[in-house]
């Protein structure tokens, strides 16, 4: 039982149990936290990995970055009656079923792995090696040159897509447009529930 | 960790030779970035900017053209970036095949006027960049090049999904294509993660090399078996193969006729590309010829003849022609699956020629039903009847089309099924003759199960050419709703983008169209020197 | 002693709750967030790889999965403010729009509880009227 050993079980406890809080938490922004506490649990298991790298990206980018727009798309989106979500026990039973056979069955495959390689102990390359590998120098290992360029154009692309979809169209009929809206409004079914 | 001179001059080297071979890809990345900057300038913001992002592509091809000798000849083609993607003959058909569809989907944006002035730079930007994507994918040969093109390629197409904002079928279409798309993706990214740490690394060289130690043994463990078939899976769905093909039809209803030819051509091809090289690759590298046909290539023949049947019966029940081409893209799937599952060269030429003769045929048809639409404002059979009458051009192109798809001599339809059929045949007497009659009996059945698919097809074919060419034109004013919500679809008003009226799209659709007929006559009637072009490209393909 | 195998597993319970959580749920951001959740399963599968051979091969990877999930996160959440705007709901089972012909949409059989009222104050609107600030806004950008 050394430190290693209790640090891992601390994480994988709480990345664990903030997991079903969020696959089972009945409000979309304790949902949206519970995610929170996943992923820093999750990049407390790439520092323990040794990979200090991502766990710090892990932490900026996703837990610093993205969960906060996340958590901000909720809060603007979170009002009306569908802010506590709605599940029927027979969908506990189902999903609950299917959540055990799933791991059962993964965790068997994982079970089958016969280790093979290095031991588990050798450290990580630091993040030079990574960096240069991002950069296209093959240093006994792969160059990433590729993805790295192509990522960022794809980065570019999504950009544009989300500014494409949550920009207002520019109408010519201002008029015509208002009481376009209004009927769709209307013939929408939820409307129906939202104002007593 | 300084680069030392060696890397550098090294780097250099290899950069030279691969971003050469890379450029098609590179000038649809610096398009992209083009469009972007030109959008700061105001003399762009009343130029519809569809035409400006064609140029870059033609000479993309013309570049393309250039190493094709290169390509054939064996003096190019091998892995290119580390090994991360292999640029040889297959890829560099794929390639030129989406990169032509890329041309002439901005064409028929421009002229259809799907993105107006104002968004014309939003639209060409998400099909590059979803092109982009797809060259990947039909060029990866490294697990993490599969996940970015897939990516890559489908995240512009949620995009193009919702493209037409104001219309509530367009937002659901692309909010039920981008939560299956996240599920899927990843599904298949954890058996990526499962293959990886079972052999070792995402190369599809490792992959091959394990799988040749488990053919040794004549057994699939559970983590390979459970990684290949999640895999599998992402690419079912790209492919929208039965039982992943749920969000095909509402996403084709919903999105634009442009758009779901987009997703139909481009997305199937850079899929199926993946797919056979994939799965040849592995094949290939197993000393036992029969190891990964009996446990992958059974899995591939059930979902073929399943996807097959399905798309077709469920098509004959539609009225809405863009959600039975949905179906028919789904049946058309299971084609190209029927060809992959031989696991031989002869397959993987046949699924080449076969989404060759697809690209022009099924751009042709959603091109008429973006021609209907934009003539009647609606995209049901009832809006289709009398097409004849009023316009005799669209009525003749739309009846090669749908003949094409059908497969009937002489149009290309007819001798991509033919490829098919031969193949899967030949894969039968094949395996008879290696002494595995399971494996024989299999195919024969596979090919009856095709045969009479093609039969079921030309229901819902010929109901369409009927209403077109034989029924009178309807009262096209706007009907009240038939039930309540039921007529809620067909009463939503067009948005504004989208050009309605007799004079929409006009000579230059209907040019489009005749051409596209022509390419798809002239395709059948010379099928030799596309034949011997997909034969030479898979070549290059390890595999018997 | 912790093998791979512990790490696999924190993975395999990451990517399973992820998976049902898609399932299950029936808001749009909580089947999203789901399937981040997915998305960290693989990443921690990878990275106990890389460890495992002390390649670079797995943190690579999963520094691209972060990025692309990243992508698509935000792709989403615009399309999800946008489809919120439009129907002030991100109900799943709202949209059914288009289906199959001659299939009811899916209701739910029994009616689920109705919920609490809202109880917060209501405020006068501020402001002009949305229409006339609009016209409004056009005469200014003209001018």
């Amino acid at each position: 039982m050394n430190l290693t050993v209790v640090l891992f079980a601390m994480l994988a406890a709480v990345t664990a149990a903030s997991a079903v809080g969020v696959a089972a938490s009945r409000s979309v922004v304790r949902a949206a936290v519970w995610l929170l506490f996943t992923l820093i649990g999750v990049a407390g298991v790439y520092f323990l990995l040794g990979a200090e790298f991502l766990g710090a990206a892990q932490l900026i980018v996703y837990v610093g970055g993205t969960m906060v727009l996340m958590v901000f798309g909720v809060m603007i989106t979170n009002q009306g009656p569908f802010a506590v979500l709605r599940t029927k026990p027979v969908e506990w039973a189902v999903g609950g079923v299917l959540a055990g056979g799933l791991f059962v069955l993964l965790a068997t495959a994982s079970l089958n792995f016969v280790s093979s390689g290095k031991t588990p102990d050798d450290p990580l390359p630091g993040i030079s090696p990574i960096g240069l590998s991002f950069l296209g120098v093959e240093d006994g290992g792969k160059s990433y040159l590729l993805p790295f360029e192509v990522v960022s154009v794809h980065l570019l692309v999504v950009l544009v897509a989300a500014a494409y979809l949550a920009r207002a169209k520019r109408r010519v009929n201002q008029v015509a447009s208002g009481k376009e809206q209004g009927t769709n409004k209307e013939d929408t079914r939820q409307e129906q529930g939202v104002t007593p | 960790m300084p680069v030392s001179a060696e890397q550098y001059t090294s780097l250099r080297a290899v950069l030279g030779d691969h971003l050469m071979l890379f450029a098609p890809e590179v000038i649809v990345a610096g398009t992209v970035c083009v469009l972007l900057l030109l959008r700061l300038f105001k003399a762009f913001d009343k130029l519809h900017l569809n035409p400006v992002a064609a140029g870059p592509l033609v000479v993309a091809l013309f570049l393309l053209g250039t190493q094709w000798s290169a390509y054939f000849d064996g003096s190019a083609g091998a892995t290119a970036f580390s090994g991360l993607i292999r640029l040889d003959p297959f890829a560099a058909f794929l390639r030129g095949l989406l990169l032509v569809f890329a041309l002439l989907a901005l064409v028929l944006g421009r002229i259809t006027g799907l993105p107006d002035a104002a968004d014309s730079a939003d639209y060409a930007t998400l099909l590059l960049g979803g092109t982009l994507g797809m060259m990947l994918m039909a060029s990866a040969n490294h697990l993490l090049m599969v996940f970015l093109g897939m990516e890559m390629a489908s995240l512009p197409c949620y995009a193009l999904a919702g493209f037409l904002k104001g219309r509530r079928a367009g937002s659901e279409a692309a909010l039920k294509y981008v939560l299956y798309g996240a599920a899927a993706s990843g599904v298949a990214l954890y058996g990526i993660s499962l293959l990886t740490i079972k052999f070792g690394g995402g190369s599809f060289e490792a992959v091959a090399k394990g799988y040749a130690d488990l053919a040794r043994t004549s057994s699939l463990d559970a983590i390979t078996a459970a990684g290949t078939l999640m895999l599998l899976v992402g690419f079912a769905f790209k492919l929208s193969a039965v039982p992943f093909h749920f969000w095909c039809p509402d996403v084709f209803e919903g999105a634009a006729a442009e758009v779901g030819a987009f997703l139909s051509v481009a997305s199937k091809a850079a899929a199926v590309g993946l797919t056979v090289r994939f799965l040849m690759t592995v094949h290939g590298a197993c000393a036992d010829v029969t190891f990964v046909p009996k446990t992958v290539g059974v899995g591939v023949m059930v979902v073929a003849a399943l996807t097959a049947t399905l798309g077709n019966l469920a098509a004959l029940a539609q009225t809405n022609l863009k959600r039975m081409l949905a179906y028919s893209t789904i049946a058309h799937a299971g084609y190209m699956l029927m060809a992959v599952a031989t696991f031989t060269s002869d397959g993987a030429a046949a699924a080449l020629f076969y989404l060759a003769g697809y690209l022009p045929t099924n751009l042709g048809a959603f091109a008429a039903v973006a021609a209907v639409r934009t003539a009647t404002g609606g995209e049901t059979l009832d809006h289709c009847r009398g097409l004849a009458k009023r316009s005799p051009a669209t009525a003749v192109a739309l009846t090669v089309f749908l003949l094409s798809l059908l497969g009937l001599p002489p149009l290309v339809g007819f001798a991509g099924k033919f490829q098919v059929f031969e193949s899967v045949y030949s894969a039968g007497q094949s395996f008879g003759r290696l002494g595995s009659t399971t494996l024989e009996g299999g195919f024969y059945a596979l090919l009856a199960v095709g045969v009479v698919n093609t039969v079921v097809s030309a229901g819902y074919y010929l109901r369409v050419l009927k209403a077109a060419v034989l029924d009178d034109s309807p009262d096209l004013t706007p009907r009240p709703p038939l039930q309540s919500g039921e007529g809620e679809k067909n009463q939503n008003p067009l948005p504004s983008p989208l050009r309605v009226g007799e004079g929409a799209g006009g000579w230059g659709l209907t040019a489009f169209l005749l051409l596209l007929a022509v390419a798809v006559l002239v395709l059948g009637l010379a099928w030799n020197p596309l034949l011997a072009l997909t034969s030479k490209a898979v070549e290059s393909l390890p595999g018997r | 002693m912790i093998s791979l195998w512990h790490f696999l597993g924190v993975g395999a319970i990451l990517f399973g709750l992820g998976l049902v959580g898609f399932l299950t749920r029936r808001n749009l951001i909580t089947m999203f967030l789901s399937a981040e959740m997915m998305l960290q399963g693989v990443v921690i599968n990878l990275l106990a790889f890389g460890s495992h051979h002390g390649s670079l091969g797995g943190q690579a990877f999963g520094l691209f999965i972060v990025t692309v999930a990243a992508c698509e996160a935000g792709l989403a959440l615009a399309l999800f403010l946008m489809l919120y705007k439009r129907g002030r709901s991100l109900d799943s089972g709202d949209w059914q729009t288009v289906r199959e012909v001659g299939v009811p949409p899916a209701v739910d059989t029994v009616p689920l509880p109705a919920p609490p009222p809202d109880d917060h104050p209501t405020l006068p609107v501020p402001g002009r009227l949305p229409e006339q600030a609009e016209v409004r806004f056009q005469e200014v950008t003209r001018a």
